[in-house]
């Protein structure tokens, strides 16, 4: 007699044969490309640790991957003031209001990072809107160059990644117990206080969360330091394109998005964490 | 609860922010000479008669439109079978599975485009378009996937029970039961899926070649190497027909949420 498929399988088999053809086969082939030589005109060969002892030995690298780290962690953090910030506003405007204030604060992820990108280009250029403005005001006397800049890349990337910071934090704080907030009023705490010993330590699970979710996002981000950053901006993913499109040394790039991969992996792990913590403790009112 | 006057203006300059690159594309896009500058000096249609006469963007914007739709084509039907089977059963490597449909939201697509390139070249496969395809397949079926699970979840299974008990088989209860009460789900993932697609550019910088050219990739090059009020307008249109399609995306869905609620409660 023959078996019956069990029919949750036939329904997740176009899947994952999808995924077991173009997800997990390249990725594999990928990893095993990293431990192997470079050789002239896209040659491989045999195993080797070289381009992890290149990665960790050469203070070019390091520098790149230090300077993505803190970039990700600048980005972040000015996510979550500017994210708080918004969300709260969000939380405590009408009702009628919070569904056009959220769409604006996420509209943005309508639109592709490429286009978003474009606009800061024009404002933050030489000549651009920003530039004129200031010497118009008289604020500087010299225009201020702020693309092809750290500072550039870290504005671009703020407002590509700013709505995911405003999603999971509006949900956080949409779905705190508001009365905790008014007994704490009740009984005498300031304004600021409430917020200080109520509010913000309730929403630490959104806080941790978004910035989590953010610095992973920010880790391989690839669009802005490409085009706000240029060549004197030099991130992991800029230089892992490098590697494969213009030196053509894809076993390097191989292994130098595998290192990447293990960054933002850990900190993915810790988003869920902190996620699946937020789950049990963000309300620990109700059980 | 800070002073609400002081957060008011905080959140105002944030919401400017938020808006001032879209604003500034859309603005500098009527500028009518040769150079991108800002503000722009006069106003002018001109290129947008360039953009949609020279034919520079078109052929760009339809292979976009191609992709987007062979890929939704697929990433739809696929992601909402593996999520139907994920919330009705319960299986071994269920989570295993789960997980798996969901990560591509975790690796970062770099990689993942590096990784077909080394697979498509080793194989010698040079089929540009239908090698886009199916990785915008594997990068959208997440979205799907993680919408549709939200959504089967949340019906009523009694409705689909009842249709059994009555005689349907099971592929005619989720076709004729099942589905028609995730439709706004349906909407949303076709959305979410036809957008990702049509603007992703990282691994479509990757696994192009000659003869296939993407409205992104075009929009990334010309932002590069070729800096003119065109790329402006062209980004215009991009943002102003997602919006519109959005928009009229959240009417129908709000009209559909209106209408069941209807069922469920009648009063008001």
């Amino acid at each position: 007699m023959k078996r019956r498929i069990p029919p949750h399988w036939i329904l997740i088999a176009p899947g994952l044969l999808v995924f077991a053809v173009a997800f997990l086969i390249p990725i594999g082939r990928l990893a095993v490309m990293s431990f192997q030589e470079n050789l002239p005109e896209g040659g491989t060969g045999g195993f080797v640790w070289d381009h992890y002892v290149k990665f960790f030995s050469d203070p070019h690298y390091l520098r790149i991957f230090g300077r993505t780290l803190v970039i990700s962690a600048v980005v972040s953090f000015i996510c979550l003031v500017m994210g708080y910030c918004l969300a709260y506003g969000i939380s405590r405007a009408k009702e009628g209001r919070k569904l056009l204030l959220l769409m604006i604060a996420a509209m943005p992820l309508l639109t592709s990072a490429t286009i978003r990108n474009f606009g800061w280009i024009i404002i933050l250029s030489r000549k651009g809107l920003l530039n004129e403005l200031l010497l118009s005001v008289g604020v500087i006397k010299e225009p201020l160059s702020l693309l092809y800049t750290p500072t550039g890349v870290v504005i671009a990337l703020v407002h590509v990644l700013l709505p995911y910071m405003v999603l999971i934090l509006y949900s956080v704080l949409e779905g705190l117990d508001r009365n905790l907030e008014s007994a704490a009023a009740n009984l005498g705490a300031s304004r600021f206080h409430t917020f200080r010993l109520v509010t913000l330590p309730l929403s630490m699970p959104g806080i941790i969360a978004g910035t989590l979710l953010v610095f992973s996002i920010s880790l391989s981000f690839f669009v802005t330091p490409s085009l706000i950053g240029g060549p004197k901006v030099q991130l992991m993913a800029t230089e892992i394109y490098n590697q494969t499109i213009n030196l053509l040394n894809w076993p390097y790039a191989s292994a130098l998005a595998l290192i990447l991969l293990a960054a933002v992996l850990i900190v993915t792990n810790l988003y869920n964490r902190a996620l699946s913590r937020s789950r049990t403790e963000a309300n620990p009112f109700h059980v | 609860m800070f002073k609400i006057g002081w957060l008011r203006i905080a959140n105002g300059l944030i919401y400017l922010y938020i808006l001032a690159p879209l604003a500034v594309v859309i603005i500098s896009s009527f500028h009518p000479g040769e150079y991108l500058i800002f503000p722009p000096q006069g106003f002018s249609w001109r290129w947008y008669e360039h953009v949609l006469m020279s034919g520079r963007y078109t052929e760009p914007f339809w292979n976009s439109v191609k992709i987007a739709v062979v890929t939704t084509c697929f990433s739809l039907p696929i992601g909402t079978l593996a999520a139907y089977a994920l919330t009705r059963y319960d299986f071994r490597f269920k989570n295993a599975v789960q997980s798996l449909f969901l990560s591509p939201l975790v690796i970062p697509t770099l990689l993942f485009g590096i990784g077909l390139l080394i697979m498509f070249s080793a194989l010698g496969v040079k089929m540009y378009f239908t090698r886009l395809v199916l990785a915008h397949i594997v990068l959208t079926i997440p979205y799907v996937v993680r919408t549709m699970l939200a959504s089967f979840s949340q019906i009523n299974r009694s409705i689909e029970e009842a249709s059994v008990v009555l005689g349907a088989s099971p592929a005619r209860t989720f076709w004729l039961v099942t589905l028609p009460q995730v439709k706004s789900a349906l909407a949303a993932s076709a959305f979410i899926s036809l957008v990702m697609s049509f603007d992703e550019l990282v691994v479509a910088l990757f696994l192009t070649g000659p003869g296939l050219n993407t409205l992104p990739i075009m929009i990334y090059s010309d932002i590069q190497f070729n800096l003119s009020p065109s790329i402006a307008a062209i980004s215009s249109l991009v943002i102003v027909a997602t919006l519109a399609i959005g928009a009229l995306l959240i009417i129908f869905m709000q009209q559909r949420t209106r209408k069941s609620t209807d069922i469920e409660d009648p009063k008001p």
